[in-house]
């Protein structure tokens, strides 16, 4: 006998229904797509894609700031764009797997001597997702019906080319230089690296 | 009249411990409301048991770049189970660079138990009083005496098959008949046993023989090989087949599914809990359900995230917190060490269908059990679990991926050698430290429903890596002594979290100010909390921690009810 929830369904009216905030877009999950970010979301019963292109990167107070254009497209296929867009990185998920190519990670030191590695540390780390802070948006302005004031973009790497691939490992050098006592030169560096693959799109 | 009903508990996750609670307590006459974040099963439409690759269009691999894509920390997830697991993009977690955690998560009714690996081994003496033999850590405020009768009733209501082998260190049970051992793990089991060490059948929650009149509707396993698709005929212990059905003909269950809890409810006036505020998953209204007991078997990392994300003036680090312990000595196992190669002797033989038998050999822990097994390089000690065999595609085009040539001769090498292949790999205990912890992150990322995520911050110690240095080398041992064609040794240690054995945070104590919780799961600070999932734990041992987990609910469970009874709580 298999427990079947589709049958049994507790009435909401047990619950003390609390005020629903109007509706707020939390987050967007993307993909990093040639040098955008792609992905989608709902707000009420509408889907839209989304898209945001990073212009340029910098560093200030530590966090990889980028600016770019936002492009938000309803289901009709009409879609709305927002320049100059600042998105800030708040913090990042470690990736585990292949690591893209790139020089040694200065954030973990080398392994023992003799004792086994560990995956996706050491050399082979390198960042998986981006958490970035978009900028307060207007849902209006873009067609959508929602509150877009903290909107966190969730950026995936999955690269499908040895473009995606550097600019993960462009991305992942950012994130290793601006973490713990980060060296100024060697964030600047990543950064500008980072800066060469946007412009070259 | 208020229409809000006061539940005498609420239980938050339906997953082992969950769903034990609610079958415990609903037995024991209180009502109680069940909330799963998931989504709930049909089982018609959700368990894949029966579905052959080639009914897919894409062979059982899923539609291209679904994994790395959408469910990329969901290591154990395949095309036919993907639905139990969460897709990543909605449920962050963060980590420090060079630090990774591999976090795999089920979402839906049932959880994880939905495609469990099943081995289910009791913990000993040597792994409560672990602190006493070696000097590390604390001990469990529990011995195994204490747990012994809880895991006698346990593993007759689950069903365990195994052999009583007589291992000090892994305690017997009450089992039903042990899954045989195919030609190539009967290979390797004489091979450990020449270098010293026990080979034993695997000991599994899966119906072996008939089953028993309170596993209602169960049947003894088939032998399908697709346990981990989500087993529908009740052959392998899920709360869909064995917890739930008995706590809903109680009639004093109410399951909520789609239930996403942000935090829990306190009373000011009390300072009790007094409920769990929750978004629904698909329409997000938010709601507080009332109750006078909080369960928490969200498992482990989600449990202790409800508690610190349950912070308040009263509570300014979270609930249950006093201690500040709340969050540390985060654990998983270790494994990615062992070796493999190929039993020749057993090429060209008649293929048959081993892997319709999920279960294999384990080699039970053979260091720092005695004083003439003590290591001076690491404390502690590890497993292996091994397997050999036929396997079925596409399990099959890993073998014939990696045999040289092509043609009609490829096909008779990968022909010949299909019977042959075998492998060990570890699992091994981490030790509990406090720097290994789990936070609310930071810099405020949140997930899909606007909740504050968790930020993981987890290494291993030089113990762990002395550890796989040493598991490589006796691997290698192992099989070689059995005769077989060693192809590969060592290995890399997985990642933090990929054995999917997380424990810790909210660990068990005999001291309010070093724990979060009681000898009975029951949270210092606040007597009507209890926390009867893997976070209890106070050390991983290297076993398997569902078949514990159970057995600590069932004990915690009797507390809670007796206490209830009492007004104690």
């Amino acid at each position: 006998m298999l427990f079947r929830q589709s049958e049994k369904r507790a009435s909401d009216e047990a619950f003390v229904k609390l005020p629903t905030k109007p509706t707020r877009l939390h987050s967007i999950a993307t993909l990093s797509r040639g040098n955008a970010f792609r992905g989608s979301f709902e707000a009420g019963p509408a889907n839209y894609q989304f898209t945001y292109t990073p212009a340029k990167a910098s560093i200030a107070g530590g966090r990889l700031h980028l600016q770019g254009r936002v492009i938000v497209t309803d289901a009709r296929g009409q879609a709305r764009a927002r320049e100059n867009v600042k998105a800030t990185l708040l913090t990042t998920q470690g990736g585990i797997g292949t690591a893209p190519t790139r020089p040694g990670n200065p954030a973990s030191g080398a392994p023992a001597n003799n004792l086994p590695e560990i995956e996706s540390t050491g050399v082979s780390s390198f960042t998986g997702v981006l958490y970035l802070e978009l900028e307060p948006l207007r849902g209006g302005a873009l067609g959508v019906a929602a509150d877009l004031g903290r909107v966190q973009l969730n950026v995936r790497f999955a690269p499908l080319d040895d473009a995606e691939r550097a600019l993960q490992a462009a991305y992942s050098s950012v994130v290793d230089s601006t973490y713990g006592k980060s060296n100024a030169s060697v964030a600047a560096n990543a950064v500008n690296e980072l800066n060469k693959l946007l412009a070259a799109h | 009249m208020a229409k809000e009903k006061i539940y005498d508990a609420i239980i938050i996750g339906s997953g082992a411990s969950g769903g034990m609670a609610a079958k415990e307590l609903t037995e024991r006459g209180m009502e109680v409301l069940v909330l799963e974040a998931g989504p709930p099963v049909n089982p018609e439409r959700d368990l894949s048991t029966h579905r052959w690759p080639y009914e897919s269009m894409y062979r059982g691999f899923g539609p291209p770049g679904w994994k790395t894509q959408e469910q990329w920390m969901q290591d154990t997830a395949g095309e036919f189970s993907r639905h139990f697991y969460v897709k990543d993009g909605e449920h962050p977690y963060t980590t420090d660079p060079g630090k990774p955690f591999l976090w795999v998560r089920a979402r839906i009714v049932g959880g994880k138990t939905l495609h469990w690996g099943r081995m289910s081994y009791r913990l000993s003496d040597l792994d409560f009083k672990a602190a006493s033999h070696d000097g590390f850590g604390d001990d469990w405020p529990i011995s195994y005496v204490d747990l012994s009768r809880y895991y006698d009733k346990a593993e007759e209501f689950i069903g365990v098959s195994g052999n009583r082998d007589g291992l000090p260190n892994l305690p017997d049970g009450n089992f039903l008949p042990p899954m045989k051992l195919n030609c190539g793990e009967q290979l390797l089991r004489k091979g450990a046993e020449k270098v010293g060490r026990h080979g034993i059948p695997m000991r599994v929650a899966m119906l072996t023989a008939p089953p028993k009149p309170w596993m209602k509707k169960r049947a003894k396993c088939h032998f399908c090989g697709n346990c981990g698709d989500g087993c529908d005929v009740g052959a392998m212990f899920n709360s869909l087949t064995s917890t739930l059905p008995v706590a809903e003909a109680t009639g004093r269950m109410t399951l909520r599914p789609n239930s996403v809890v942000r935090h829990i409810t306190v009373d000011p006036n009390t300072g009790k809990a007094k409920g769990v505020a929750f978004v629904d998953r698909v329409t997000h209204e938010e709601y507080e359900a009332l109750g006078k007991v909080i369960v928490l078997g969200a498992s482990t990392l989600e449990s202790t995230r409800i508690l610190l994300n349950s912070k308040s003036r009263q509570h300014p680090t979270g609930l249950g917190n006093s201690s500040a312990v709340l969050g540390h000595y985060l654990m998983d196992h270790f494994g990615g060490i062992g070796a493999s190669g190929y039993f020749n002797i057993l090429a060209g033989r008649d293929p048959v269908n081993e892997d319709g038998k999920t279960s294999g050999l384990l080699v039970p822990r053979f260091r720092n059990i005695s004083k003439e097994t003590k290591q001076q390089r690491f404390i502690r000690g590890y497993g292996f679990e091994c397997g050999s065999g036929s396997r079925m595609y596409p399990a099959f085009v890993k073998n014939a991926a990696l045999t040289p040539g092509f043609g009609s001769e490829f096909k008779k090498r990968v022909r010949h050698y299909y019977t042959t292949p075998v492998s060990m790999t570890t699992r091994a205990e981490m030790l509990p430290r406090r720097e290994n912890y789990a936070e609310i992150d930071p810099d405020g990322v949140v997930d899909a429903w606007g909740i504050p995520v968790l930020k993981m911050h987890v290494q291993y110690s030089d113990n762990e890596r002395e550890m796989a240095r040493d598991a490589a080398q006796a691997s290698e041992e192992i099989l070689r002594a059995a005769g077989a064609e060693v192809v590969s040794t060592g290995g890399r240690m997985t990642a933090p979290g990929r054995i999917i054995h997380e424990l810790g945070t909210a660990r068990m104590g005999n001291d309010p100010k070093t724990s979060v919780l009681n000898k009975f799961n029951q949270s210092w600070d606040m007597k009507n909390l209890f926390v009867v999932d893997g976070a209890a734990f106070v050390t991983s041992a290297n076993q398997n921690p569902t078949l514990t987990i159970l057995a600590l609910t069932m004990r915690a469970c009797d507390y809670l009810a007796d206490e209830y009874k009492k007004g104690n709580l």
